[in-house]
């Protein structure tokens, strides 16, 4: 156990500050096309990467307030988001259902068999992570009332410390 | 010697990372999930820790390649009702890929799945502490309108690898954007060991499953069918297989919808015949899923809410014989779901507007003519027998104002208790909930809940509540009570109260409660959890 936990402290501790590249995986796209990360990825956009599933409360919660923020004009051009759906086949025929039911107007996209989930070492969902020029420069697990507006935020602190 | 071979590769893979140049193709995760037991329904774990730990890491090179390693550690042991294999510290995961515009290699761990999961499905979900990936080769191919995956190898079970070899092979072919049919085949070979006095010479120790499906999507509609043959399989009782006890399996499903803006359908109907299938056959119906090789999940709507979890389903894929009035052999049933949006300034959606779903759901035992004394049956194919559970759920999530909005949850629920958990009892519950959310001011929030469960049998009546303060956006402190006061033989109640922290990179949280023992389901998935009381902690890094 003491072997174990020094061996987490040298890793964890010497690399928890870098930032690291995103994971080049297929993901399934909403028209049901097999689309890789990179193809997906332009230089100089600001992707927000929000892990969800049907049965996730607090997820609908917050893609129900990006819905409103991009709906509403609140978010410049620059950024885009991206449902990533962690459901399990159980669940996945439910997605299309419910964004539209809840008419969300945002790309969707299934992780099928969490592959995408896995590599990023996402433990839980809710989970957002920020991806600027390939690099992960954001991630948080869990969500509370208004999160989105902080990611927002951050994302905007982020533009005015590169430009 | 595997798992000695697999500890070494993991710190020559460490070493690697160290010295590595390009940093930000290194990234991983750690994990941990502590418990001190207080008390414990199950006297083995009282006044112990015990923690479930996790380090996982990557290498990416030249966007080709992806090396993968996971070091998993239960020390001093693992928490409550994992599995007895999931014991010290060894390497689970250890992988090699490699990725072309058409080709995908892998060797090593294997996750995947075909189609539904039906016939296969390798995946991590560390709650049910299940890692039942293949250990072995995967080869990928895509070419023009085919694509081919091809798996070999033994599946891993805790820190070894199983007896049965594990061979699969899946085919895709794309009539178009909108169409494709896939078929798919899974082997898994097993030498087999009687217990008992009969012939074994004319079995065979391979058994075979076949996969034929078709899918249709459009921007408004689709189709999804799958029809499963499985051969002649061996029905383990007690842990033991016996060749006078060996039956054929199936698998039927249907899933369709319609989905346009501001509302959706969908419908499911599965019927499934001794339809599971492990890598070892003495671990048929084992409560951990250890060797399991396919994904039958219960195809019933999933809660949230505590209240809402006191007799959930679990899917019924295999034959029982536990006495002449309990005699199972699979599951048939359906579910429906709609989803509505209800605009703002119309009738139902009022000022603000609204969201409505209902849900419909109904599983049945397989109808047909059983014999106990000869462990057999005739089935009917499209009857449906005694219903294991039926349910009626209404969900409306409503905001009030910017600063306040409610979910209201109604469910109706019937549960054969009997039937699905063979222990006793038939349970017809009404469950209400309402939750709400108050913005205090931009960070702030606090989340509350109120649930009650009405029922007139098995543990009567349940009063519920929860509360969540989020201080800002990375520190809440939670709460949670519920009283099974209805209970005239055995009063309980159970509680909670933590607080959780976003830290850079990761989350933390403690707690410390008294929680409810009994069936949960992750994903679908179920199994029992002893009642107990004691601190618990998780923390999350990713890096």
């Amino acid at each position: 156990m003491k072997k174990f936990l020094i061996l987490i402290f040298f890793v964890v501790f010497e690399q928890s500050f870098a930032q690291s590249n995103i994971p080049n995986v297929d993901l399934i796209s909403y028209q049901n096309e097999k689309i890789s990360i990179s193809e997906l990825l332009n230089k100089d956009t600001f992707y927000i990467f929000s892990f969800w599933a049907t049965w996730c409360g607090p997820c609908l919660k917050e893609l129900d307030g990006f819905n409103n923020l991009f709906k509403n004009g609140f978010v410049t051009n620059d950024i885009e988001l991206l449902a990533i759906s962690v459901d399990d086949p159980r669940t996945a025929k439910r997605v299309r259902p419910v964004v539209s039911g809840r008419d969300w107007n945002f790309d969707v996209f299934f992780d099928t068999n969490q592959k995408f989930k896995r590599l990023l070492g996402i433990p839980d969902i809710p989970a957002t992570i920020v991806v600027y020029n390939q690099k992960i420069i954001y991630r948080n697990i869990s969500y509370s009332s208004r999160q989105e507006n902080e990611i927002l935020k951050f994302i905007n602190d982020y533009k005015n410390e590169i430009n | 010697m595997i798992t000695k071979m697999r500890l070494i590769s993991f710190f020559i893979f460490l070493l690697f990372f160290k010295f590595s140049h390009s940093q930000n193709d290194f990234y991983g995760s750690y994990e941990n999930n502590l418990i001190y037991y207080d008390n414990s329904e199950d006297s083995k774990f009282e006044k112990k820790i015990r923690s479930n730990n996790y380090l996982k890491l990557n290498y990416l090179l030249n966007k080709k390649w992806n090396f993968e390693t996971q070091l998993e550690s239960y020390t001093p042991g693992a928490l409550q009702n994992f599995s007895p294999d999931l014991k010290k510290t060894f390497v689970s995961i250890l992988s090699v890929n490699y990725i072309s515009d058409r080709i995908n290699l892998t060797a090593g761990s294997i996750f995947g799945q075909f189609g539904n999961g039906l016939i296969f499905r390798a995946w991590e979900d560390r709650k049910l502490g299940i890692n039942n990936s293949i250990f072995g080769f995967n080869a990928k191919f895509d070419y023009e309108k085919f694509s081919v995956n091809t798996i070999a190898g033994l599946q891993k079970i805790g820190a070894t690898l199983s007896n049965g070899k594990i061979y699969a092979i899946d085919i895709n072919y794309k009539f178009s954007e909108k169409f494709d049919v896939e078929t798919s085949y899974v082997g898994r070979h097993e030498n087999i060991e009687f217990t008992n006095e009969y012939n074994p010479t004319n079995i065979n120790p391979t058994t075979n499953l076949v996969s034929y499906r078709i899918n249709y999507i459009d921007s408004n509609f689709y189709l999804n069918s799958e029809i499963i043959l499985k051969s002649k399989d061996f029905v383990s009782e007690y842990g033991f297989i016996s060749n006078s006890n060996s039956k054929k399996g199936s698998a039927h499903y249907l899933n369709t919808g319609y989905y346009s803006s501001g509302i959706g359908l969908d419908f499911t109907f599965r019927r499934l015949e001794n339809m599971s299938i492990y890598s070892n056959r003495n671990l048929y119906a084992n409560e951990f899923n250890d060797g399991i090789l396919n994904f039958i999940p219960a195809l019933t709507k999933q809660y949230d809410y505590s209240l809402a979890n006191i007799n959930v389903y679990q899917s019924q894929p295999n034959v029982s014989f536990l006495d002449p009035l309990l005699m199972k052999a699979g599951e048939i049933g359906f579910q429906f779901e709609f989803y509505v949006k209800l605009k703002k300034n119309s009738f139902f959606g009022g000022k603000t507007g609204a969201d409505l779903n209902i849900n419909i759901s109904n599983f049945n035992n397989l109808s047909g003519d059983f014999s106990f004394e000869e462990k057999s049956y005739d089935l009917d194919f499209l009857n449906f027998g005694q219903t294991y559970f039926s349910e009626q759920s209404v969900n409306l999530t409503k905001d009030f104002s910017n600063n306040f909005s409610s979910i209201f949850v109604f469910i109706n629920r019937y549960y054969n208790k009997r039937l699905v958990e063979q222990s006793t009892g038939k349970v017809n519950s009404k469950i209400i909930v309402i939750d709400n959310i108050f913005n205090i001011n931009d960070t702030q929030s606090i989340e509350f809940d109120i649930q009650h469960l009405f029922n007139t049998n098995d543990k009567k009546n349940w009063f519920g509540t929860g509360v969540e303060y989020n201080i800002n956006f990375k520190n809440s402190i939670f709460g949670s009570y519920s009283n099974n006061y209805g209970n005239n033989k055995q009063k309980s109640f159970y509680y909670n109260l933590g607080v959780s922290r976003t830290i850079k990179n990761g989350l933390f949280s403690i707690s410390y409660g008294k929680q409810r023992g009994g069936i949960a389901c992750f994903g679908g998935i179920c199994k029992y959890y002893p009642e107990y009381t004691g601190v618990s902690g998780t923390l999350s890094l990713n890096f």
